[in-house]
């Protein structure tokens, strides 16, 4: 009789696949930005812990479009580079985080949670609130 | 011939392995989630055993690292790759093509889901089921891509490797 046991394991992964989808379809993060005006809040947390607010009004579509709206008109500075993975941010507000010397980088927050996009994929929607923590990677 | 020589023709295998490994790898680098990683290493580990293949994909992982740098992805090949190692070493007596397909997508399925137990000790439980959830695209089409691709090139491969391996004259321990 002819084995049946690898047509069960691809149903069961056919099965696997298909909740996985349904999974990713309920849960996927909001990557669509919204177009027009926007009230946005932009934090920045320093190495000190310090943290500087800029609460303005955008029409940037992306982080990285508010980001360089507020370089216009506030004191918040940037500077990045761009890798095959987007925009990584090397200096925010002049604080440059060296990641070789000590582990340290520019971590991004949507609302409180840990972004799941660099700042050039990033969507900016009404009441977003963006943090920027100085932090230091530790094992 | 001597024990001696037999190890130095192993060896030999091994760099030729490891060698094979990654011109497949840079072959396919511009397809995201499609390689022949994963069928190439259930053949190896078929036919030349576990001990032949695990210092293969330790190479490999180490040869991956030093193109790309070395990053948190370097742990990820170096745990990966020695687990389809070990699971390809439990399904060596499988004859059927389909066994080894479900594998090659069981893996590929499963891939983000292995990744992202590494974000559990970086970012949190939080981070790491969002870093999976957000994989899942990939991780489908890594699925469907791997099944495909054992699906087509595992008899001949597998075939090619055998007759290469009966004309070596050498015998590898399972």
């Amino acid at each position: 009789m002819k084995d049946k046991k690898p047509f069960i394991l691809i149903a069961c992964i056919l099965v696997a696949a298909a909740l996985m989808f349904g999974i990713y379809l309920k849960n996927k993060p909001e990557a669509e930005p919204t177009t027009g005006k926007k009230h946005v809040t932009v934090e920045v947390v320093d190495d000190t812990g310090k943290v500087s607010e800029y609460v303005t009004d955008t029409d940037a579509e992306y982080l990285k479009g508010l980001m360089d709206e507020l370089m216009k008109i506030t004191d918040f500075t940037y500077e990045g580079s761009i890798s095959e993975y987007g925009l990584y941010i090397n200096s925010i507000n002049k604080l440059e985080a060296k990641y070789d010397d000590n582990g340290a980088y520019w971590a991004i927050y949507v609302n409180g949670e840990y972004g799941q996009y660099g700042a050039d994929a990033q969507p900016v929607n009404d009441g977003d609130v963006f943090r920027f923590a100085y932090e230091i990677y530790q094992e | 011939m001597s024990e001696r020589g037999l190890s130095i023709r192993r060896l030999i295998y091994i760099a030729v392995m490891t060698a094979i490994l990654e011109a497949a790898k840079i072959s396919l680098n511009a397809i995201a989630n499609v390689e022949l990683i994963t069928l190439l290493v259930i053949i190896f580990t078929k036919q030349f055993g576990w001990r032949m293949s695990l210092p293969v994909v330790i190479l490999f992982a180490f040869i991956e690292c030093t193109y790309w740098g070395f990053g948190t992805w370097s742990i990820v090949y170096f745990y990966m790759w020695p687990l389809l190692v070990f699971l390809a070493h439990l399904c060596r007596h499988a004859e059927s093509v389909w066994t080894y397909a479900a594998l090659s997508a069981a893996f590929g399925l499963t891939f983000g889901a292995f990744c992202s137990v590494l974000t559990v000790f970086i970012g949190g439980f939080k981070a790491a089921i969002s870093f999976w959830i957000a994989g899942i695209p990939y991780d489908l089409v890594h699925c469907a891509a791997n099944f495909i691709i054992c699906v087509l090139l595992y008899v001949p491969l597998n075939r090619a490797l055998e007759i290469m391996k009966r004309k070596s004259g050498i015998s590898f321990p399972e």
